[in-house]
């Protein structure tokens, strides 16, 4: 669905990253991977369009994505940030429902069919009882769910998430990884960073692993996420064991 | 504190009927006293007394639109900056629109142009001390923090027109032009005539219409940059339209009354408090309490001594006392 294609991304002169290419279909979770400084936000604003695309395609739907207006693309692509505080504290369903401005006239404001959207999201990801709390006061594990509510009333068809995990409790990162997964399971094709090399097993089919500027390398999980390549990327020797079943990532 | 969307319908609503009432009492009191009857004769066209059509016409109607006028656009401008900005702390003299008006009206003084022209000059350097810090920003900025290098070329400007300000106080005449300048300085609606009404509206309404058009869009622009382009806004064209807009509210509405600080900065952060920070809400809120606010002020200023008190100093006075109790009643809701 989206696909990006020797994507050349950086600012001005400065390349950060070379010869990006991988591809996220509909109901698939793509993991990126890399260690801090490496270039994963940059990725991001450049899919985005935050900032220019320096070399390569990406394709959305088969349509060039820097061809389409913003617009268009914001009905396209949900974008969850990492929770911040705003400087007004709005109410909970006035922050979801600005998921619908891509869907709204340059005058208007959301109606109340917009509205019951929004709390229809919220109440899909387990927070309806938030709506009529103010936004700035809520935890910051609420926050990102209150995001993800209002990516999903853009109604889009790919979800880019950065770090949707970090700034939370052990509790709520396993409950934001189980929603990650189910919120392709319903059909969409998310993207999303992660420090946690575990979420990748536990979420998505998919990795990218950012080594370095040039090589990017993306596939299956199981395939790729090997203990030496993990060792590489972070600098420290890492083991993989498979406990029950289920892979995890040791230090060691 | 929720605040409901009835609810704040309803609120919207009351506020627009405390304004016309404001503004039907202001039209009586005064030095010169006209009673219910004679107002509303005058309004009706019948059995007017020639002193209480002047009194009216050219005194108390004049005076007490232009305050509904220039508290009304200093306020919307006031929450329009502060949200593009993203600070609630920001003022519509935040980009340099009050210094360049002031520095253009006392260059009209100094040169003893026309009441109409002291006003064309200075609504013409308000706007050109915004153009100044916007063109500053972009060739600095382009894309690294566009909102802070904005806020610093204002700064900059701002700092500048002050010192011109200054060398025409040095050069004017101290005995004729100095004072003038110096009371224009201050602001004042005691002069305030319905040509100079007629001269700010066009730009009022006109800017004043697409802020409310637009005022949803503003809630999305807090968010960031990153954000709201995500969300579908084009935010640079967005957030030009809007600094042009509350630009030309507050030039407009300086070039006629002065520098009428604080209203700006106080009101919008009042109407937070009654309607939240919604920008649906928060624009009409302010419009009307923006205008009863200046409304209630100038009565003071013309009818609390003896002496006319200037506009400006008052509205300080009450404005930052009040800007502290605001501040310490309602910490949460900005930080």
């Amino acid at each position: 669905m989206l696909k990006l294609q020797n994507v050349k991304c950086g600012y001005g002169n400065n390349v950060i990253l070379n010869n990006v290419s991988f591809e996220v279909k509909a109901g698939e979770v793509v993991c990126i991977l890399g260690a801090n400084g490496v270039g994963k936000t940059t990725l991001f604003k450049t899919v985005l369009g935050h900032i220019p695309i320096l070399g390569g395609k990406i394709f959305l739907k088969e349509k060039m994505l820097n061809s389409m207006s913003i617009v268009d693309k914001a009905k396209e692509i949900g974008y969850v940030p990492q929770a911040h505080t705003p400087p007004f504290p709005f109410l909970v369903r006035d922050v979801a429902v600005m998921g619908r401005t891509a869907h709204l006239s340059v005058f208007s404001s959301p109606s109340k069919k917009d509205m019951y959207m929004a709390e229809e999201a919220l109440e899909s990801l387990g927070i309806g009882y938030l709506k009529d709390k103010v936004y700035t006061e809520i935890s910051g594990g609420e926050r990102q769910l209150v995001l993800i509510a209002r990516a999903l009333v853009q109604t889009p068809s790919v979800l880019i998430m950065d770090e949707p995990t970090s700034n939370l409790d052990f509790g709520n990162q396993m409950k934001a990884v189980k929603q990650v997964r189910k919120l392709a399971d319903s059909g969409l094709g998310v993207i999303m960073t992660t420090h946690y090399p575990d979420h990748v097993y536990q979420c998505a089919d998919k990795v990218t692993v950012i080594k370095n500027s040039k090589e990017i390398i993306f596939g299956n999980v199981d395939e790729t996420m090997k203990s030496e390549l993990l060792s590489e990327i972070y600098n420290i020797k890492v083991s993989v064991k498979n406990i029950d079943g289920k892979n995890i990532c040791i230090p060691v | 504190m929720v605040h409901n969307e009835r609810k704040n319908k309803t609120l919207i609503i009351i506020l627009f009927f405390v304004t016309a009432f404001l503004a039907v009492i202001s039209m009586l009191y005064g030095r010169y006293h006209v009673s219910c009857q004679e107002l509303i004769n005058y309004f009706i066209g019948v059995n007017v007394d020639t002193s209480v059509n002047s009194a009216i016409g050219n005194v108390r109607l004049p005076r007490v639109l232009a305050a509904l006028i220039v508290g009304s656009a200093l306020s919307m401008s006031g929450a329009s900056y502060q949200g593009v900005f993203r600070n609630p702390m920001v003022s519509p003299d935040l980009l340099g629109a009050s210094a360049g008006a002031g520095f253009g009206a006392a260059l009209g003084i100094l040169l003893e142009f026309s009441p109409f022209g002291i006003q064309s000059v200075s609504f013409l350097f308000g706007l050109a001390a915004v153009g100044l810090s916007w063109l500053i920003s972009n060739s600095i900025g382009r894309n690294n923090n566009i909102i802070l290098v904005l806020i610093l070329s204002g700064m900059v400007i701002s700092a500048l027109f002050q010192a011109f300000i200054s060398g025409i106080k040095y050069l004017a005449d101290p005995y004729s032009k100095l004072p003038e300048i110096t009371f224009w300085l201050m602001g004042s609606l005691s002069t305030i005539t319905m040509s100079d009404l007629f001269f700010a509206l066009p730009f009022v309404i006109l800017s004043a219409t697409i802020l409310f058009l637009l005022r949803w869009r503003l809630n999305v622009l807090v968010f960031g940059d990153d954000e709201a382009v995500s969300l579908g806004i084009n935010t640079k064209k967005l957030r030009l339209i809007i600094i042009v807009c509350a630009t030309l509210l507050t030039a407009s509405v300086v070039s006629i009354s002065g520098q009428v600080g604080w209203v700006g900065l106080v009101i919008p952060h009042f109407c937070r408090m009654i309607v939240g920070p919604n920008y649906k809400y928060l624009i009409p809120a302010s419009l009307f309490v923006g205008g009863s606010y200046l409304l209630l002020v100038d009565n003071i200023a013309r009818n609390f001594l003896t002496v006319e008190i200037p506009l400006g100093i008052l509205t300080a006075v009450i404005g930052a006392p009040v800007f502290v109790f605001l501040l310490l009643k309602g910490r949460k809701e900005w930080c």
